[in-house]
Formats: structure tokens, sequence, C-alpha cells
């Protein structure tokens, strides 16, 4: 290949991308004409969505600000769900709605950092595994797939108590877990486009490996991750909340769904709206995120029709 | 050929225990600023927390206490729990069984229930049936399972009153420890009430436990069974006149079947994961209990020697699995 | 073929069968009519897509989803196919009438030995006990000519080759003894060296037990070399039926003359089907009145207009073409 082609690859390659952005976008507005779940899970996370930029940038329109932290009203100790309080009050006597549309935000912050970092992680291994191939990949390899053979989750339990309680412990105890499925992904689509035609190209004129690997590969190896990783964020809300019902996550007065289950749990049977509408609200953002992931996995990859990959306690 | 697989699976559980005990190795000496306090535990007095420090050989070189850290692993010291004062190894040993009884149960009502259902919505694709347990299948995978455990708790023990709310069995009525299950224990000691009583203890937790992984089957077995039907096999025994029994119950179970052996052993590590906080709603004797309180209380001993006990189970289940597999379909290449 | 007993074991006419597709009814079989005699072997050929693999599976009615008959009879020994709950299908699929697929490989399920699935067919449809089956299953095995059936049948399908996997296939379709087989295209998947040989013995083996052979394939040297009577498909219709040598020597319907055009002679293996100018019609919208008008060198007015009907220009000779209608 002379320097000449290898510049019309490199060009044809950047228009070819754009075609098929389209294309994409156009399919996924086809799924969603013909799929009412996916529809769904996209209006429950649009929904969730607003509520938590609305809890980032105006919490004083919630109905009682103030009890996002730990605020004290004696004399609404345990009041059950009532007009002014539809979801009760909880052991402080704070409003259990406020608390838990703040959660919207805690959790879903919380989770999408997870899976970055999860991710950012998981990039880097797969595609130095990917790319640099031999003893560095089988090594990389060796060791993603043992930590593939350990329950993640238990193991997030582990780091997350050596660590301390916090949340922010627990967002990296989960990350920690999260890389190897994205390293995995990453890898093969990093073998998968080594070959091609536009990364000889880029040889051919040149580029240094480290500009090959950020400038030619990752695009194309993160495109699937990426994907993959928006969806995981179900999972990630899930396993936090499930941390912080542990101890080990966000630590109280914080509106974390996961803790306040944990604190309400002392006070069932009698008090059970305390530890319900969290736990709704849970269910509710991983149903969004799944609906969503089911109709999109469908469609851009039928092999996921098979395993499912799912973290829950 | 087979011997040598299974060589190859039973040497990568060895590195993988090994790779465990490395990590909590480096969780609990490297990572944090003073071992020791760890160990110790958050209320420890001063002798206490020196006496760890001895305990860790924080006084020797780094290498010479990872030797140490084996040597301990290997001999079964695995430190002594803050909490019960007791040796962590003897404590987790005690409630491996309770766990086991509880993780295969919910494993057993998982695969039961979810291997017919997702064959039903398999055949009986884009029908109303598969919508439904389609549905169905999607919100058991979002459900978190220590809710849904509160929850049943909730209706099924408070308000409605038909089960018990805690407890693995009724005071006074555990049956002779043979195997340490009692269902079995019951019935070999021929001993009613105590099958009675456990069995009532042990519906909901199991349910709350089976959940997810019942979800995943159903969506893996679907899956499997579309797949199954559309290959041309399923064609030469419909134009051959089989009975649709046959091909239902033999051929395609089969087939639709080996797939979803392959996410039994994944989903038995859901089921350890779940284990924790089901078992400290229903406040059940086992492992999970054990753990999920050591969290609560940052009795780190037991949390790392649960953790590796459970990575270990974990590990070696889902080689078993794939031994299994290996038998079962004769395609697999060593 | 003259000293060919000439009763008709099989007798289609005026068969519909449409696909309805998300883009539109796909009409793959529109007004087929065909006999098939006992004990012959019948190619059915023609381009693919032309529907002719769709016909073999209406015959045994099983158009796969989402296609379906829609009209017309396809009468067996006086029973209506097209009539018969499922449970009288079942009961002559695979005992009367089977078929064997292109690739031998995706025709056994991978998960089971060769010898149990074919011993669960001719217990099934034999009724015979498991024992009885086994002998069966043994002899059609030695009838194909493979070294070994014992082992065989302790094998999965993986383990043999495809040319090994088609007698496999052909032993299980003959094991039955059933009056008719249909065989889609059954060399198609093998390797070049081999398929001669598979064809003539399956041929050779439907004449030894008395069975009717339809041959459905593109292959206009395997149909010269193992046919006697063939029948020539375009865009859901037939259009020339008659003897081997007849249309071979004389072809009437000018498709088939293109099909043949580069044959010199009809013992020459030829790979496919030599190109004939134009495109195939799309079967969603059908040209009106002759549907090879548009490719036709000779299309007149009518054939724009109307369909010309099956004509016997010939004695056993029928063409769908209005060259040849009696003005």
């Amino acid at each position: 290949m002379t320097y000449a082609s290898a510049k019309l690859v490199m060009k044809e390659l950047s228009r070819a991308r754009i075609r098929k952005l389209k294309m994409e976008l156009r399919y996924a507005l086809i799924l969603l004409k013909r799929s009412p779940l996916t529809l769904a899970g996209l209006i429950i996370i649009g929904t969730l969505s607003v509520i938590a930029l609305i809890c980032t940038i105006a919490p004083q329109i919630l109905p009682y600000p103030e009890d996002i932290g730990s605020a004290t009203h004696p004399e609404l100790l345990h009041c059950p769900p009532s007009p002014e309080h539809p979801f009760g009050c909880d052991y402080l006597g704070r409003d259990v709605l406020t608390r838990v549309i703040y959660g919207t935000k805690i959790s879903l912050y919380a989770g999408a950092l997870v899976v970055l970092l999860g991710l950012s992680l998981g990039t880097l291994i797969g595609l130095i595994a990917g790319y640099v191939g031999g003893i560095v990949d089988d090594v990389l390899m060796r060791i993603t797939d043992a930590f593939l053979s350990i329950p993640g989750l238990v193991l997030a339990l582990a780091i997350a108590a050596t660590l301390g309680r916090g949340l922010m412990n627990a967002i990296i105890a989960l990350a920690v877990t999260w890389w190897p499925w994205y390293a995995r992904l990453v890898r093969s689509c990093t073998l998968a486009v080594k070959n091609e035609l536009f990364v000889l190209a880029a040889r051919i004129m040149g580029a240094r490996s480290i500009v090959i690997m950020l400038k030619h590969i990752l695009p194309n190896a993160l495109g699937p991750a990426i994907i993959n990783a928006t969806l995981d964020l179900g999972f990630a809300i899930l396993a936090l909340a499930s941390l912080g019902f542990l101890g080990l996550g966000a630590t109280p007065p914080t509106p974390e769904w996961g803790a306040m289950i944990s604190e309400a749990r002392k006070y069932l049977p009698n008090m059970w709206w305390e530890a319900t509408f969290p736990g709704l609200m849970i269910f509710l953002a991983v149903l969004g995120f799944n609906l969503l992931g089911d109709g999109l996995r469908d469609l851009l990859d039928p092999k996921f029709r098979r395993g499912a990959r799912v973290w829950r306690i | 050929m087979l011997a040598a697989y299974i060589l190859k699976r039973v040497a990568w559980i060895f590195f993988v225990i090994f790779v465990v005990v490395t990590i909590t190795y480096v969780l609990t000496m490297v990572i944090p600023a003073n071992p020791a306090l760890l160990w110790a535990g958050p209320h420890a007095t001063k002798e206490q927390i020196e006496k760890a420090a001895k305990y860790l050989g924080l006084d020797k070189p780094p290498f010479e206490r990872y030797l140490m850290y084996w040597r301990r692993f290997l001999t079964g010291d695995w430190g002594l729990s803050i909490h019960t004062k007791r040796p962590v190894l003897a404590d987790l040993a005690k409630r491996i069984p309770a766990t086991m009884e509880l993780g295969l149960s919910a494993m057993i009502i998982a695969i039961a229930l979810g291997v017919p259902l997702g064959i039903l919505c398999g055949v009986r694709y884009e029908t109303w049936v598969d919508h439904v347990l389609r549905i169905f299948s999607l919100a058991g995978v979002a459900l978190p399972t220590f809710w849904l455990a509160i929850m049943m708790q909730l209706v099924f023990s408070y308000w409605l009153g038909i089960l018990p709310s805690t407890g693995r069995i009724d005071p006074g009525l555990a049956p002779k420890t043979i195997t340490g299950f009692y269902i079995i224990d019951s019935i070999l000691t021929n001993n009613i009430p105590a099958l009675i009583s456990s069995l009532k203890h042990l519906v909901l937790p199991a349910l709350a436990l089976a959940t997810g992984p019942l979800a995943i089957i159903v969506r893996v077995t679907r899956a499997a069974v579309l797949d199954v039907l559309s290959r041309e096999h399923v064609k030469t025994l419909l134009v051959y006149g089989m009975p649709r029994r046959v091909i239902l119950m033999k051929y395609i179970a089969k087939s639709a079947g080996l797939p979803v052996v392959t996410v039994i052993g994944l989903e038995f590590g859901y089921v350890l994961a779940g284990d924790f906080v089901v078992e400290l709603v229903f406040d059940w004797p086992g492992l999970g209990r054990y753990a999920a309180e050591a969290c609560l209380t940052l009795d780190y001993p037991a949390i790392m020697g649960t953790v590796i006990v459970v990575a270990i189970i974990y590990v070696v289940v889902n080689t078993l699995v794939d031994i299994v597999y290996a038998f079962l379909d004769p395609r697999i290449r060593y | 073929m003259e000293n060919l007993k000439k009763s008709i074991l099989l007798s289609i006419r005026n068969l519909h069968v449409y696909y309805y597709t998300p883009d539109g009814v796909v009409k793959a079989v529109s007004g087929v009519d065909l006999d098939v005699y006992h004990g012959e072997i019948l190619a059915l050929v023609g381009e693919s897509g032309c529907g002719k693999t769709t016909l073999g599976y209406s015959i045994l009615n099983l158009v796969p989803p989402p296609g379906r008959i829609v009209s017309g009879s396809i009468i067996f020994e006086g029973r209506d196919l097209t009539r018969l709950s499922r449970k009288e299908l079942d009961e002559i699929r695979g005992k009367e009438i089977t078929m064997i697929f292109q690739d031998p490989m995706a025709s056994l399920n991978p998960v089971f030995r060769i010898g149990d699935q074919m011993i669960d067919v001719v217990v099934h449809k034999l009724r015979v006990d498991k024992a009885e089956a086994r002998k069966i299953v043994l002899n059609a095995l030695k009838a194909v000519r493979l070294p070994n059936p014992e082992e065989i049948m302790h094998r999965y399908p993986h383990e043999l080759s495809g040319g090994m996997l088609q007698r496999v296939v052909i032993a299980m379709a003959i094991s039955t003894k059933p009056k008719l087989v249909i065989a889609d295209e059954p060399t198609t998947a093998l390797d070049v060296t081999i398929q001669a040989a598979i064809l003539k013995l399956l041929v050779e083996l439907a004449r030894e037990i008395n069975t009717t052979v339809i041959l459905i394939t593109h292959n206009m040297g395997v149909v010269a070399e193992v046919a006697d009577r063939v029948a020539v498909m375009y865009a859901g219709h037939i259009i020339e039926v008659g003897n081997v040598f007849d249309v071979f020597s004389k072809p009437l319907h000018p498709y088939t003359k293109g099909l043949l055009s580069c044959v010199p002679r009809v013992d020459i293996e030829v790979e496919a089907l030599p190109t004939i100018g134009g495109d195939v019609p799309s079967l969603i919208n059908p040209p009106p009145g002759c549907r090879f008008h548009p490719r036709c060198p000779y299309a007149s007015e009518k054939c724009r207009r109307e369909e010309p009907p099956m004509i016997e220009a010939e004695p056993d000779h029928f063409v769908k073409c209005w060259l040849y209608a009696k003005r």
C-alpha cells in the first residue's frame, strides 16, 4: 500500500464512521417503535435522569429539602404515610419521599462513577493486552479470568471493608471488581480491529504505536464497551445498594437507598413504609436500565440474547 | 484427553485460590495504613492492637510476612473473629451446612421452575405467555434481593402470619446432626416435626434467594430453545413426523439444556452473594449472616475468611459444572 | 424408462404457497400442477429462489413460517395432504414421505449419537422394539456402504465427514422404506469429488426398494445423469415438464433453452446454470402474463398480458408458453 492510498483509506474511514452512526440512530428509532418495553425503559431512565438533574441544580424545590441531611423532627417520628408525607417519615421524623427522590441523584451518579472507573481500567488492560499480544496478553488475560472466577460482589465487600465505610470507598471497591468484563470486550474488539486496513494505513503513514492505539484502535474498540457499560448502570446501582444495605456503602445521614433500607430494617414490621419505598425506587431504576438494555442488546448483537451478566444481592 | 482437561481445570482452581489469597493479603497488609488497627477491630484496646501487629508479623520484612500469611492460611489459622472471639475457620466450618442447605434449595427451585418456564417461553414464542413471562423475568432480575427478602418477610410472616419470619427451625426441634442439612437429617432420623418445621423456615429465604437466578434461567433457556428451534435438525425431526412430545422432551430439552448448564455455575455466584443479605434478613445461621454481621461490625478477620471460603466454593462449583458439561456435550474439544 | 409403469403416486393441482413477510406477500409457488409417477426419479430444476424448495416442503405440508399453503391440493395415494390433520400428517411423514436436506451436518442433532437418532426414528415410525430397530438401522447403514456401521452408530455427527454424514442421512431416509423421498440439493454442500457417488447411491437405493425420488437441484448435469423426468421451475411456476431425453434433446420453453444453451452434451456435468440476460423477477410483485416475458427474446403482447396455460406440445412433454398454443 502506498502513502496516497493509505491516506485515501483514512478519509474513507471517517466517512464510513458517520454513515454507521446514522444507521445506528435509525435502527434505534425503529426499535423504539416496535418494542414498547424498550420505550418504557427509556421513559423510566429519562425521568430518573431529570430528577437527578433537578436534585443537583435545585434541591430546594424538593418537598422538605432540610430532610436530605440529618434534620430531626421529634413530632414526626415514624409518622405513617399521610397527605403531607405520602411515603411517611423515618426514625428521625424526616420525609421519606424527599429522601427517596434525593437518593436518585446519589445512586445514578455513584453508579455512573463505578461504571466509568471500571470501564477506564478495563479499557486500558484490554487495549494493552490486545495490541501488544504475546506474553503480556497471556498474563493480563489470566489475571482477568481469575478475577472473573471470583464472585465480584464478595470481592467488592472485602475491598470496601478494607477501605472503610463511605460511598466513595464503595464506588472504588465495585470499580475494582467491575473491569474484567470490559477488559475482555475491549481486547476482542482490539484484536478484530488491529489488522484492519486503516490501522495498516496509519502504520504506513508512520504513526507511533501509542498514537495508533489511542487514535485508531480505541475509538473502534470502545463502542461496544461503552454501550455495555451504559446498560450495566442498573447492576452497578443494585450492587451499590447492596453494599449500602450491608453498611459498607454510604453512611447516614446520606439518603442512599440501600443504606435507608438498612436503617429502616430495625423498625420492621410496624414502620414498613421506611423500607418499602427506597426498595421500590431501586427496583424501578434497575428495571429501567434492564428494559432498555434488553432491547438494545437484542438490536445490536444477537449474541447477548444468551448469557446476561447480572450482579445481585 | 478428558483426564488432561480435568487436570487443567483443577490446576486452575489452585491458581484462583492463589490469586484470592494474594488479593486478601494485599488488602490486609498493603493497603491499610495500619493493618493491626483493622485486624483488631474498631473498639480495640492498645494491647489488642499490639497483639494483632505481632500476630500479623508487622515487624518482619514484607516477603517474610507474605510467607507467614500463606503458612497461616494453609495451617488453618485464619485469625480470631472480633465479634465471636472464636477462630474464624471454626466459625465458618460450623456454618457451611446451613448455607449449603439454603443455597442448594434456592438453586433447585430456580432450575426446576426456570427450565420448564423457559422452554414454555421459547416454544410459545411471541405469544402472551412469552410476553408475560419475559416481563416477569426482567422484573425478577431488577429486584434487589435484600428488599425482596424483607418484603416477603413482611407480607408472609408479619401480615399474613403463615410462615415463620426468622431462624432455621423452631427452638428445640433441631434433628440429630448427621449431614448438617436439617431436611436430610430429619428424614434420616424419621423426625417429622423437625422436617415440617425446617421446611417451613426454608420456604421464604429460599424463594427470595431463587428469584434472581430463576429470572435469568428463564431468559437463558428461552434463548437456547429459540436457538435450537431455528436449527435444521429440528426440521429433520418434523420431516420424520416424530411425536412432538419426543421432539420437545428429548431433543430440544437436551440441546437447550446444555447452554443452561453453563450458566448454573454463574448463578451459583449470585446465590452466594445474595446469600449474605438473605441470611441477614431471615436470621439464618449460615456463612452469609456471619459475613453480613461482620460487615456491619467491621469484624475484619471474619470478613476476609468468608471471602476466601466463598471464593473457593464458587471456583470449585464452577469447575465441577465445567467438567460435567464436558461430559454432557460431545462437541467439547479439550 | 419406456417400460415404467405409469401409475400416479402424487398429484399436485393448482398449488399456491405464499410467505407472509413484513415486506409483503412472497408468492413462492403460484398455481403449480405436477404429477409424480410410481418409482420414477423426477428432477425439479430452477434457479435459487424460484420456489422449488418451497414446493418440496409443501408436499410434506411443512412450509416454514411465515409461509403457508394458500390453496390447491396435493393428492398422495388418494389423500389430500393439504387437508389432513397434523396427527394424520405425522403418520405419513417419515414413513411414507421423507425429505433429505442440503447440509447433512445441520440435519442431525449434534448432541445425540447417530445410532440413537436413527433408532429413535425407526422405533417411532415402524413401531418396532429397540433391538429390531437397531437391526434395521444397521442394515440401512450397510446399504449406504459405510465402513464399520456398528462403530458409526456410536459416533456423534461432528466426528464424521460431510460425505459420510450424507450417507447416514440417506440411510435414515431409506430405513423406513418410504414411498417418496424428496431430496433438496442433497450434494450441494459436499465436496465436488464425491457428489456424483452420493447421488448415484441415492438413486440406486431408491430403485432397489422401489421408492420414488423428487430431486430438487439447480445442477443440469445432475439431472441428465440420474433423472427419468424433469420439471423446470421459474418464478413460482412450472414451465416445462417432460422426459429427460425429450427435454434435453428438444427443449421447448425459451427459458429451458437458455438453461441448456451452455450444455453441449447431456452427459457433461455443469457447475451451475448458465446466466440468462435480465433479472430474476420479484416474487412479491411478479410480472403479469408470462413471468418470463421480461427476459424472453420471443415475448409478444399476449405474453405480457395473459398467463399461458400448460400445453402438451409433444406427447408427455408439457410447456407453459404461448409459442406452442394451437391457433
